[in-house]
């Protein structure tokens, strides 16, 4: 059995909000736009605290809520979020 | 090696180890997996996903089996569609502290109020007595690094500067502070960023709301005496200790004018819960407009009964995302007809005045637009709620036999000691009255009431009255003549209501029988004396849950049910006490309700604010809420 050493790239991550805001949001992916901010997709605060618990498991960090507000758009925060992952000193696999 | 030793073995070295959909996932420290590790989770891969599997059923097990989960299920409305699955509702204040984290901010230089610096101390002494944990500041709080942007695109201007601020936690309930008086420094800023969010939001919001942590940004830096850095403001609270006014803890002084004083003073600290201290006595508020004056020597009483749970239930409205939502016709309804003429009757009873809207009582813009976005777009701060409950809608057996229970299916989510259902879908619950194990059907319960924001002693009929009802899940029912351009929300309060209309349904069923009944909230008590011998009153000794919540609900089911103990046909009223917060009536029909709230008034039994309550609780023993189920 393969073990995977997956570390998420940008692409990744977009991928990953995007299917997060849509499963939440109950919005089809192809409607969600990467440049919007996330409050345009009536993202409130409960949902916002759900998907940064979600993104801690996902990709081992431990993320605070703020970074919903501080970068808005999904491609804002896929980009921060992978340096972070780049800097951390978490790894993350898949089996 | 167990599949156990090993997983306790991996979490000890940081690894974490979960089930996705089928994959394995691992996190794991930069070099902590050796080869050898990974190829022992590879070969046992399939036995550790199955060990997290049960791991994760047993606890969804022990969950499904207790008496609160089904009662939380029942009134939050749960459908295997809800977004969010039920929890079971905590309402022990020990077991409610022992969850808890909360953390004092370190005084500013210079603090020398000796009132409240001593009760600062006698409270974490205090806390931590009860179970909850009491964390040190620096390990409560963590940098956090962002780029600070121009709020506004300008062409061809860009411009990101690298800054960091400490936060507090998300794993923190309650951040306990100290008011501090700005100096002339604060006050001019505070000043100049205020113009600063005003010209910002006329000429770059437009329509466009701006988020509570927009404005925070926009006004923030001039607010560093007074604001909060919180990560996560729907799990951390602040609380502020400041000095109580004479006027704050006179019983002379109306209701009104207290309350006004107190949503001042939490805007203006931007706090969720403002304690105010005098040597001998304190006083709390919150933004559910509590009016509670307690002695010093209570302070134990109060901590466990009043604060934990505050701490421990935020107040957050139910989204309009909970409600399969529909219209209605509410001229062609005589309930909403009926809630009308006992809206309209208790204007004379000034027990609901108006509310007071927010733009009146808050002053500065920014504050004002944090509220409203922190009251999710209602109008107002109502002092309390009118509703009608229709008679409740059976199809089939209104009970059946143990051996017909014996026979129904399971119903998901819930266990089948508790709750069953037919072919139909109908489901029966299992419960106890008058000490006999009885299979009661669940009815679909409708009520209106008041929509939020509306004057609820002068409801307009087409526009103000919403219909709302608990069957599989929660219905809402918007009139049919209110365009998109009037946002309704659901009340506070829907699940306080919807726990009053079942639980009535299940245990004092003559009450809706005939015509359905009025339900009414208002901030104040009835005195023990004011109680006829076909009147009761239960809840005097419940934690003080914020009302309308689902905790709130959750008690409010539990003080009918507790009736049911008894025999409950003899009863015309029902007075369900939430301490700190006021009180519910249930009447048998709305003139018998008029009369006796009337005469009550008439008789100074009734009133506003915390007078009477310190006679209910001498007057009614520990009520137990754990019989029935």
């Amino acid at each position: 059995m393969q073990v995977i050493t997956d570390s998420p790239t940008v692409d990744d991550i977009q991928s990953w909000l995007t299917g997060q805001l849509s499963e939440k949001l109950a919005i089809e992916p192809g409607e969600i736009d990467l440049q919007a901010p996330f409050d345009s997709y009536g993202l409130d605060s409960m949902t916002a605290i759900a998907l940064v618990e979600e993104g801690n498991k996902f990709l081992g960090l431990e993320l605070s809520p703020l970074l919903i507000w501080h970068y808005p758009t999904i491609d804002a925060l896929s980009e921060f979020l992978a340096e972070e992952v780049k800097t951390s000193d978490v790894e993350t696999f898949e089996i | 090696m167990s599949i156990s030793t090993l997983l306790t073995d991996l979490d000890q070295q940081g690894i974490k180890l979960w089930d996705d959909s089928g994959k394995l996932r691992i996190h794991a420290p930069k070099g902590s997996l050796t080869d050898q590790l990974k190829a022992e989770l590879a070969t046992r891969k399939a036995e550790i996903l199955d060990y997290l599997r049960q791991d994760e059923s047993a606890a969804a097990s022990d969950l499904v089996g207790s008496d609160l989960f089904t009662i939380g299920y029942l009134i939050g409305g749960c459908t295997k569609k809800a977004a969010t699955a039920p929890t079971p509702p905590i309402i022990e204040p020990e077991k409610m502290a022992a969850t808890l984290r909360v953390t004092l901010k370190p005084l500013p230089k210079g603090y020398n109020n000796q009132t409240v610096l001593d009760f600062r101390e006698q409270l974490a002494q205090k806390l931590s007595g009860v179970g909850v944990q009491v964390v040190p500041w620096e390990s409560a709080t963590r940098d956090f690094k962002y780029d600070i942007e121009l709020p506004i695109d300008l062409p061809f201007v860009t411009w990101k500067k690298a800054s960091t601020m400490r936060v507090v936690k998300t794993d923190i309930n309650a951040v306990i502070d100290v008011e501090k008086q700005p100096s002339w420094l604060d006050r001019t800023k505070s000043c100049a960023a205020e113009k600063v969010y005003q010209l910002y939001s006329r000429l770059f919001a437009g329509n466009k709301k701006i988020s509570v942590l927009g404005i925070t940004k926009l006004i923030g830096w001039a607010e560093d005496y007074a604001i909060q850095r919180i990560e996560d403001p729907t799990n951390t609270q602040v609380i502020t200790l400041t000095e109580l006014e004479d006027t704050a803890a006179d019983p002379d002084v109306p209701y009104r004018k207290k309350i006004v004083q107190g949503v001042n003073a939490l805007v203006s600290t931007f706090s969720e819960i403002v304690i105010a201290v005098q040597p001998s006595r304190f006083s709390i508020v919150n933004m559910n407009l509590s009016d509670s004056v307690f002695s010093i020597d209570e302070l134990d009483s109060f901590i466990l009964g009043s604060l934990v749970p505050k701490i421990y239930v935020p107040i957050v409205p139910l989204p309009i995302s909970r409600f399969k939502v529909d219209r209605y016709q509410p001229t062609a309804s005589r309930y909403a007809e009926e809630l009308i003429r006992l809206s309209s009757a208790l204007a004379s009873t000034d027990l609901f005045p108006s509310g007071f809207s927010i733009g009146k009582v808050v002053k500065r813009k920014s504050h004002r637009d944090i509220v409203n976005l922190l009251v999710d777009g209602r109008t107002g701060i109502s002092y309390g709620f009118v509703a009608y409950i229709e008679p409740p809608v059976y199809v089939g057996a209104t009970e059946i036999s143990a051996e017909e229970w014996g026979e129904l299916a399971p119903v998901e989510m819930v266990s089948s000691n508790r709750l069953r259902q037919n072919a139909l879908g109908r489901r029966y619950m299992k419960t106890t009255v008058a000490g006999k194990a009885v299979f009661k059907q669940l009815p679909d319960v409708w009520f209106v009431s008041s929509r939020s924001g509306s004057n609820k002693t002068c409801l307009n009929l087409e526009t103000d009255v919403l219909r709302i009802g608990l069957t599989s899940g929660l219905e809402l029912q918007i009139p049919e003549s209110i365009g998109p351009e009037l946002e309704v929300k659901p009340s506070y309060d829907v699940y306080v209501m919807a726990a009053i209309a079942l639980s009535t349904a299940l245990y004092a069923p003559h009450m809706l029988a005939d015509d359905g009944a009025p339900l009414i909230h208002f901030h104040g008590y009835p005195a023990a004396d004011w109680f006829q011998s076909n009147e009761r009153c239960t809840g005097v000794s419940n934690p003080s849950v914020p009302c309308g919540t689902y905790e709130s609900g959750v008690l409010n089911f539990l003080g009918l049910r507790s009736l049911a103990e008894q025999e409950t046909r003899d009863i015309d009223l029902i007075c369900l006490v939430e301490p700190d917060h006021g009180a519910n009536f249930i009447a048998r029909d709305v003139d018998y309700l008029l009369k006796r709230v009337s005469e009550g008034i008439q008789q100074g039994d009734i009133e506003l604010g915390g007078k009477h309550f310190p006679s209910l609780k001498r007057a009614m023993p520990m009520t137990s809420l754990s019989a029935g189920l």
